[in-house]
Parts: structure tokens; C-alpha cells; sequence
């Protein structure tokens, strides 16, 4: 049952976001920015580094999907008056909605293919790949990370424009403290400690280990703490997401 | 005189598009100037990660340029506002005035936000970074800093002069276009880094040559160079803006001939 119902919503989405390409645009232009970055190593003699530069393009690819574009889902159906429809319908609407960020933040993962085919054929870089399971599995719980946490920002999007103001001023902090282009450890010590308690921290970290030829440590701990992260976002968001849920079925306000 | 009373009055409803992003100035240091100073912190580091001090600097000049001329660049979407969301570009279209003063009213908030937004940068990345400036730099960077926003401007109007007609493609273009330009135009590497086509590229793009002025600049080379790189950029945004207006006037007479004005 539930199996049909998330297979009927991955199919839903696709058909939207085929209707509505501009979704997809953070995933075309994100990843030009990883030539900025390459073209800065590769002028310091530092192609060692190139991987860095890939581990940006797709973490700000996946960090886009989820807390931009995913988190306009709830808002939109708001604006396009099917949100009581699906409320009214028998599921917990947290199941569609879910799902469909998920598909949108999976699509991320593209950003790391064009950066890669980017250092390929603008600086003749070929990245290894030297842990794949690791990659794999350090980008699906980045992917579930950043989608239930983004039930907080879709929960705050229906709060009207100026909310996406802070949302966006969010991204800034959010990249430099997580590391996802330079390791945390070329930041002031005093802001080390919060990076922490970022989930992307920790896929930045992973990811450019998996890129490294030596065996990564304590992978399972690093992964877990992605896992709990992400549960601590998604607990948050879920909490705020039923009270608005509540607030507006309670005010018979949930299309307008 | 009746272009100069359009432009105002486009410039006020400008204004009042700002504020549906930013309701106070405290609110846009608190957000706008947040997001701007991490992103460019964020790539000033990468200076540290190769470990040069000289390349901070680099990157450090470079961000402080090149994040004023991509938030000029808001002009692109500033374009398309009317026709996608308010629905009030036929009523602009079928009034008997050019276009170019409306839309030069319209976005020129955007020219001020990117001025506003480097000369900040500069303020808060200069003292975190160390950087040593002398009274004479502080006068005078951000003078040039304004011409290269001023620029970018001429350069955004003509891609939203395009983009006007196929306005779902407006982020996709005003973000290639910045990403471009950080990349190419001595932002990040000196240009000369590049091949030469992508050179002459970036010799006719914004950035490009006011960018090598601050940087003489910024080494106390106060020499006839500086005079020639803020020279050719006013010259290549003069351009730009004026295919710009071109473009926008001979695509909105089509319109009018045809009666294609909302058909995109």
C-alpha cells in the first residue's frame, strides 16, 4: 500500500518537474562554479585537491534541491489550491510531501556528474573514485538528511516572501560552516565546533575521504552522525510542519 | 523630460521591488550582507587551502569585485518581473513610451544594491583578512569598485533585454553569466591563466578591466595602467548597455507591430 502510494508520487513529481524545468536550473549552474575552484588549484599546482572542488558542486547541488526548491512544494500547493485535497485524502500528507522532496534533492546528485565531466574536459582531470560504497552511501543519507530537514524550511515558505530572505541569507553560513568547499579546519577555532552539529560537516568530510586512496576511519560513527543529525531536523520540522498542518486546518485556511 | 519622469517612476517602483526582499536596512545587513560575506569568505579560504597568503589576497580583491557585479546583475530578473508575476507588460508595451527609461527606472535598485553590496564587503573583508590599506586605496577602490558594478550593469541589461522574451530563463542566464565572469575574468586566477579565445572572451565582458585596475590599485601602482583599465571598462559596459537599449527597443516595436506582446 504504501509502496504504491510513493511509487505513484516519485511519478507524480517526475511529471511536474518535466513541466517545469527551471526546477532543475541550480543543478546546470551550480556545478560551473566547481570551475572556479579548479581553476584556483590548478593554477597553485594543487590538482591533487580537484576532488574538493566535485564535493562542493554536489553538496550545494543536493542542499539547493532540498531547502529551495523542494521546500517550495508546500507553498506552491498552497497557492495552487490542491493542498486540501491532499490533506482531506485518507494518507498522512507527510508521506507525499516527503517523497517528493526526496526525488527532487536525489536529483542533485546529477551536480556531481557535471563537475566531474567538467574537470575532465576543461582541465584534463580525471577524479578517482576510491571508496564508491562509501560515496554511495554518504550521498543517500545526505540525500535523507536534507530532505526531512527541509520540512522545516517548506513548513516556514508558507510564511510569505521575506521569510526567503532569511532562508536565503541561511545558505552563506550553512556551506562555510559545513566545509563543503574548504575543510573546516581552515576556520577560526572558535566556529570549529559549531560545524558540528551540521550534518553537512560530516557528508563533506566522508565524501572527500572516500576520494583518498587510504582507508577512511571511524566511517560508521561519521555516518551515524549524519543519520542523527538528520533526525534532529526532521524531528524539529516535523514538529512545526503538524502544528501549521493543525493551525491551518483549524482556521479552515489551508488554500488561502 | 518625459523619459526622465518615467525613470523616476520607475525607479520608485524599484524601489518599493527591493523591499519585498529587504522591509528595513538592518534586515538586509542581517541576511543579505551575512550571505555575502560567508560566500566570500568561503572562497578567500580556498587561498589558505593552497596555502598562499599572496592568492588570499587574490581571491579576497577578486570576491569584494565580483560580488557587486553579480547582484547588479538582479537586473536580468528585475526584467521579467511584470510578466510573470503581475501581469501588467502589455499595459507597459502598449503605452506610446520606449521601453529602455521604464526598465532603466525599473532595475537601476539593483545597480545601487551591488555598489552597496561591495563597498560593505570591502568594509568587513579587509580588517577579518588583514589586508593593509592606505587611506588613498580606501578612497579610491570603491570608486572604481562603483564603475564595475556600473558595467555589469550595462552588460545585465542586455541579457535581460533578451531575456525579457523568454523569461523563464532568467536565473539560468543571470547565473551563467556571473559564473562566467568569476571564473574568467581575473577573479579567481590572473586571465592570462586562460587560453587565449577565452581570454578575448573576458577582454569583452565587465570585470575584466576594472578588476586589473584595483588590483594596481591595491599594490600602490598608481600608474597610467589604472587609467587605461577604467577607461576600457566604462567603455566595454557602455556598449552593453547600448546593444541593450537596441535590443530592447527594436524587439518591443516588433511586438507592437505584430500585437505579440504577451505571446511567449
Amino acid at each position: 500500500m504504501l509502496l504504491r502510494l510513493v511509487v505513484g508520487v516519485v511519478r507524480a513529481q517526475i511529471q511536474m518537474t518535466r513541466r517545469n524545468v527551471e526546477d532543475l536550473f541550480p543543478i546546470i549552474t551550480i556545478p560551473l562554479t566547481s570551475a572556479a575552484a579548479l581553476a584556483v588549484l590548478e593554477y597553485s599546482g594543487r590538482e591533487d585537491l580537484a576532488g574538493y572542488a566535485l564535493v562542493a558542486a554536489v553538496l550545494m547541488s543536493v542542499g539547493q534541491m532540498s531547502f529551495f526548491v523542494g521546500s517550495e512544494i508546500l507553498a506552491n500547493e498552497r497557492e495552487g489550491q490542491t493542498l486540501e485535497l491532499v490533506v482531506a485524502s485518507p494518507t498522512e500528507y507527510y508521506i507525499p510531501l516527503l517523497t517528493r522532496i526526496i526525488v527532487l534533492s536525489s536529483v542533485g546528485l546529477l551536480g556531481f556528474v557535471e563537475a566531474w565531466i567538467l574537470a575532465r574536459a576543461v582541465f584534463g582531470l580525471t577524479v578517482a573514485i576510491h571508496h564508491p560504497a562509501l560515496v554511495a552511501a554518504t550521498l543517500a543519507l545526505t540525500i535523507l538528511a536534507g530532505s526531512v530537514t527541509a520540512l522545516i524550511t517548506s513548513t516556514l515558505f508558507c510564511f510569505g516572501r521575506t521569510t526567503r530572505t532569511y532562508q536565503n541569507a541561511i545558505a552563506g553560513p550553512l556551506y562555510l560552516l559545513g566545509g563543503v568547499l574548504v575543510p573546516v579546519s581552515y576556520l577560526p577555532d572558535f566556529v570549529q565546533p559549531f560545524s558540528r552539529l551540521i550534518f553537512l560537516f560530516w557528508s563533506a568530510e566522508l565524501l572527500r575521504d572516500a576520494l583518498e586512496p587510504g582507508r577512511p576511519e571511524d566511517v560508521l560513527l561519521r555516518l551515524g552522525a549524519i543519520l542523527a543529525l538528520g533526525a534532529a531536523g526532521g524531528l524539529a520540522g516535523a514538529i512545526l510542519f503538524s502544528r501549521l498542518l493543525g493551525h491551518l486546518r483549524r482556521e479552515g485556511t489551508l488554500g488561502i | 523630460m518625459t523619459s526622465f519622469r518615467i525613470f523616476g517612476h520607475a525607479a520608485h517602483l524599484g524601489f518599493q521591488d527591493f523591499r519585498v526582499f529587504w522591509t528595513s536596512w538592518r534586515m538586509w545587513l542581517g541576511t543579505h550582507v551575512v550571505r555575502v560575506f560567508t560566500t566570500a569568505a568561503m572562497w578567500i579560504l580556498l587561498g589558505r587551502l593552497v596555502e598562499s597568503e599572496e592568492h588570499v589576497r587574490f581571491l579576497l580583491i577578486g570576491q569584494v569585485v565580483i560580488l557587486g557585479a553579480q547582484y547588479t546583475g538582479w537586473t536580468v530578473a528585475a526584467f521579467t518581473w511584470d510578466r510573470m508575476f503581475i501581469g501588467t507588460y502589455p499595459m507597459l508595451v502598449a503605452s506610446p513610451s520606449s521601453l529602455v527609461p521604464v526598465m532603466l527606472g525599473r532595475t537601476s535598485i539593483w545597480l545601487l544594491n551591488g555598489i552597496a553590496t561591495s563597498w560593505v564587503t570591502f568594509l568587513i573583508l579587509v580588517p577579518v583578512f588583514r589586508l593593509p590599506v592606505s587611506v588613498t586605496q580606501i578612497l579610491w577602490v570603491p570608486l572604481a569598485i562603483s564603475l564595475v558594478c556600473a558595467s555589469s550593469y550595462g552588460l545585465a541589461f542586455s541579457i535581460g533585454s533578451i531575456i525579457n522574451w523568454v523569461p523563464r530563463l532568467r536565473n539560468i542566464a543571470h547565473n551563467t553569466a556571473s559564473i562566467v565572469m568569476m571564473t574568467i575574468c581575473g577573479v579567481v586566477v590572473p586571465v592570462a591563466f586562460w587560453p587565449e579565445w577565452v581570454q578575448t572572451v573576458a577582454f569583452a565582458l565587465p570585470v575584466t578591466h576594472g578588476l586589473s585596475s584595483i588590483r594596481l590599485l591595491m599594490a600602490d601602482e598608481f600608474t597610467d595602467e589604472v587609467l587605461v583599465g577604467v577607461v576600457l571598462e566604462a567603455a566595454v559596459g557602455l556598449v552593453w548597455l547600448g546593444l541593450g537599449a537596441l535590443i530592447l527597443d527594436r524587439t518591443v516595436n516588433a511586438a507592437r507591430r505584430t500585437g505579440a506582446i504577451d505571446l511567449i
